[in-house]
């Protein structure tokens, strides 16, 4: 256990949610009019998000939206309310871009472009920003983006339990990377078969099955690393029958005192004991 | 059914073996390891650390596949391997698949993996594992022979060790099989392994692999055969699944007449028989 947690708490736990509406499809060029189903973004602002935002409320706790550029654009309200229940909005590039895909100059127009609009909507600056385009890698160049924006986290890396400060070319920078890992991202286990660009075939699991595999994971992180990390997908998880996961694992990690935080909450701490 | 004669008339054998394949596949393949391509890290940075505690615990010792590329990276993680009393064996240097290599370029790959090893640990390593398992059956052979490894470990056919044969005849090697039954890939590496095969394998949970694992061991005891444990520490290594990993140890531990050993071990034993002897 790297850090020490407000409250004396023993674990650290991060809840982030990627909005994910049409841009992903948009960014695969997909249509979004209906066809094979790939207008299911828009279930993410119109169910997904709310009933998210209704549990967490009732739970008392704050996440972190991972919201792309043109979601934000064309859902300011579901913004709005998301910043007004005091949870964090991060960014995510603009249509869900694979940033190993694009030229130095696209990626930053992409950076600065979905930088004001998240700005412009949600009234503040975004503090993080996680890479899209489900699993696909970063460029080169993404870290030094994050920085040049003033970003003091990124969540794209899958090496670690627990965060540690970002090296820039072998040189420390003043950015904690908050890693994530594919057990504990909600997408593992309700994939829809044929969604967009991924040509990822993973069988469905119910419900009860994977929160028990979450409890398993949480028992296990709270008891030896001190960090736990969900990812989760309104478009996936905001579905009625698996609603009940996400207010199973409240509901028990609730029982633990552990220290709920946005991610920029766990950056400027982690960041503050990484400079002593 | 053959017997297979284990020493002290002990009735199986298992030695655990990891494959700590790092990020090498996805610095061959995808020619970077940022973001998502990271993954692989996990094995070295935080599973191999969480291994070599808990096979301490148990006063184990197992043998470590390594692709070159990874001790390069790693080369502490190596280091710490050895010096902790366990055995490194030669992987590839970047987890190459070796029947899509011309002959001159597996000649290059065996030197240098052999060279990085040397330097690291100061002794050549002298088991083998072919990266996904697939090699170039005589040509890798003669290869590993020249450069004096004694131990290669592909097979999944067999539950029993046996001396390779070369063009026919038994050379002084041993071939220690393994199972994709008891590859804890199988089970626990999830739907996103790109290259070179999309690979889609599910996520379960650790609880339900112990199931599997504990009744193909007692499965393998009852036959006197060997248990060929194949570990990913990038996989294996979260607090979640060494925790069945150590529940299985317990049970193995709590069977009779088992002979926990390792990869060394068990070429001595049967370097030792002769010539056609079971």
């Amino acid at each position: 256990m790297k850090f020490t947690w407000p409250n004396s708490a023993n674990c650290a736990v991060a809840l982030s949610f990627e909005f994910d509406a049409e841009s992903v499809e948009l960014g695969y060029k997909q249509s979004v009019l209906g066809a094979c189903g790939s207008d299911v973004g828009g279930f993410s602002p119109k169910f997904g998000v709310p009933r998210i935002l209704e549990l967490l409320d009732q739970y008392d706790v704050k996440g972190t939206f991972f919201v792309p550029g043109w979601d934000a654009e064309h859902y300011q309200d579901s913004i709005k309310e998301i910043t007004e229940a005091g949870h964090e909005i991060a960014a995510h590039g603009y249509l869900h871009e694979n940033f190993s895909e694009l030229t130095p100059e696209e990626e930053g127009k992409i950076f600065k472009k979905s930088h004001k609009i998240l700005t412009d909507v949600a009234g503040r600056p975004p503090r993080g920003f996680r890479a899209a385009a489900y699993g696909r890698p970063i460029s080169p160049r993404t870290l030094s983006f994050c920085l040049d924006m003033g970003y003091i986290y990124d969540s794209s890396f899958m090496d670690d339990d627990e965060p540690y400060q970002v090296r820039i070319d072998g040189k420390l920078v003043n950015m904690l990377e908050i890693p994530w890992t594919w057990p504990l991202n909600d997408i593992s286990f309700m994939s829809p078969p044929f969604s967009s660009g991924m040509a990822l075939v993973l069988p469905q699991r119910k419900p009860q099955w994977i929160l028990d595999l979450w409890k398993e994971e949480f028992d296990s992180l709270y008891e030896e690393v001190g960090f736990f990390v969900l990812v989760i997908h309104p478009r996936d998880m905001g579905r009625m029958s698996r609603m009940p996961i996400l207010e199973g694992m409240l509901s028990f990690i609730k029982e633990y005192g552990v220290w709920f935080a946005t991610y920029t909450q766990v950056a400027e701490l982690c960041l503050k004991q990484l400079r002593r | 059914m053959e017997k297979f004669k284990w020493p002290n008339e002990y009735k199986s054998a298992v030695a655990f073996s990891f494959d700590v394949d790092g990020c090498a596949e996805q610095q061959l393949y995808e020619g970077n390891i940022l973001g998502h391509n990271s993954v692989g890290d996990y094995g070295p940075k935080v599973g191999v650390p969480r291994i070599l505690d808990l096979l301490d615990k148990y006063s184990l010792k197992a043998i470590f596949f390594t692709p070159g590329w990874v001790a390069e990276r790693f080369p502490e993680r190596v280091k710490e391997i050895h010096d902790r009393g366990h055995e490194i064996g030669a992987h590839g240097y970047l987890h190459e698949v070796f029947s899509h290599l011309s002959e001159i370029e597996e000649r290059e790959i065996h030197d240098r993996t052999t060279k990085i090893f040397t330097d690291i640990i100061g002794t050549r390593p002298r088991a083998f594992r072919a990266p996904t398992s697939i090699l170039e059956p005589t040509r890798t052979l003669k290869m590993l022979l020249d450069r004096g490894y004694d131990c290669d470990s592909c097979s999944t056919k067999d539950y029993f060790p046996s001396r390779v044969k070369l063009e026919g005849k038994e050379i002084d090697m041993v071939e220690i099989p393994f199972s994709w039954a008891l590859d804890d890939f199988s089970y626990f590496w999830g739907g996103y392994e790109d290259k070179p095969e999309p690979a889609f394998m599910p996520i379960s949970a650790p609880k339900d692999v112990l199931e599997y694992w504990v009744a193909e061991f007692d499965g393998v005891h009852k036959l006197g055969g060997f248990f060929g444990h194949l570990n990913h520490p990038r996989a294996i290594g979260r607090v979640s699944r060494l925790r069945i990993l150590e529940k299985l140890i317990r049970h193995i531990k709590a069977t009779p007449d088992v002979w926990i050993t390792n990869y060394r071990e068990i070429v001595n034993w049967v370097l030792k028989k002769k010539e056609g002897e079971k």
